[in-house]
């Protein structure tokens, strides 16, 4: 079990999905796509259990976690 | 909320759920539970709960592309579910963060990410110290946000700096404000070095009250260097030593030791050239 996360105001929204569940899969894509593409936010998934990730811009659907956040600006 | 035929990812604003609503032909409906405490949130097919009623008709459209639909903004909740979302924030941002980081945070509420162009200390908004670890007295204060700063629990934003520090340092650095440029400097070290030294100990001093030591080790360090060029090795090479030892032992609660040492190879070598110079003096 795989998870996308959007940070936003209730912390983050998490949707799960699995790599053999190909509808869920597809929305899934499609949220990141929106997400990345679209709004410009930033992707980065993470393989392991540990805190190592990398920055993405195409959906990886073998990533055990996706972080989506909002790109960083100057104060 | 509904515009079908879309599929939307619906959040609920703050009651604890939220709700994903697929185009698939409506007898499909995932329900997110963020109860807080109960583990990582899940849609569950098929499980609607709740009050809502069924709002979709069944049919037997095709799917369409997905959409996410952001919940309240984070300033406009109640206080409770600010405080679950600070909450889920936080668990996120842990997760990333390394045993040494973890205990940065928990003992004086920052933690340092060291990164190829120097460290960075995350935790107090709008005062990100940077330092460089070609000159340890050369110092600056960053001030770098997210785009929806104000508007996500302030746990998301530091994961989101993490992140960015982590995996792309330059466009992290590129995009900084620098607040405050070179507090404690090099050229201002070399105007008055007991001016300089006063300020350091001075942050020395807090850092140790705050229960920041990886703090107090940088100030340390600099400090040894510029007692340094005041020919006060005795006290240079005291406070070396102090630093050295609190820099080593962090490299063992990092996830690559190696790394980080090698990063703080020229804070390092700072305690041996203060040690050679020392020796001379006393030869």
């Amino acid at each position: 079990m795989a998870v996308l996360r959007i940070l936003d105001a209730s912390g983050d929204t998490a949707i799960d999905f699995t790599r053999d569940d190909e509808a869920v899969l597809e929305q899934v894509r499609a949220v990141f796509d929106d997400l990345v593409h679209r709004e410009k936010r930033l992707a980065f998934a993470r393989r392991g259990d540990h805190g190592d990730a990398v920055l993405v811009r195409d959906f990886d659907p073998a990533a055990q976690e996706i972080v989506i956040t909002r790109p960083l600006m100057g104060g | 909320m509904f515009s079908p035929p879309d599929t939307v990812v619906e959040a609920i604003p703050f009651d604890g759920r939220g709700w994903l609503v697929l185009d698939d032909g409506g007898d499909e409906y995932f329900v997110l539970d963020r109860t807080v405490g109960a583990g990582a949130s899940t849609y569950r097919r098929d499980e609607a709960r709740g009050p809502r009623p069924r709002t979709r008709p069944a049919t037997s459209r095709p799917r369409a592309a997905a959409r996410y639909s952001a919940p309240l903004a984070y300033g406009d909740a109640t206080s409770d579910a600010r405080r679950a979302a600070d909450v889920r924030a936080d668990a996120l941002l842990h997760s990333f963060l390394d045993a040494g980081q973890l205990a940065q945070r928990q003992r004086g509420g920052t933690f340092w990410v060291t990164t190829r162009g120097g460290t960075v200390r995350l935790g107090e908004m709008y005062k990100l110290m940077h330092i460089e670890f070609a000159d340890p007295c050369r110092w600056r204060m960053l001030c770098v946000v997210t785009h929806d700063h104000g508007r996500v629990p302030v746990g998301d934003e530091w994961t989101a700096m993490l992140l960015a520090l982590r995996t792309t340092p330059e466009s992290f650095f590129s995009v900084a404000a620098v607040r405050q440029a070179d507090v404690w400097n090099a050229a201002r070290a070399r105007r008055s070095p007991a001016a300089m030294a006063a300020d350091l100990d001075l942050w020395r001093q807090d850092a140790l009250h705050h229960g920041r030591t990886l703090d107090a080790a940088y100030a340390a360090m600099a400090l040894a260097k510029v007692e340094a060029r005041r020919r006060r090795f005795g006290a240079a090479l005291a406070l070396a030593d102090e630093a050295a030892a609190v820099i080593t032992s962090e490299a063992d609660h990092t996830s690559d030791p190696a790394a980080w040492l090698r990063h703080h190879a020229p804070l390092l070598a700072i305690e041996s050239d203060v040690a050679r110079r020392h020796e001379a003096s006393c030869s």
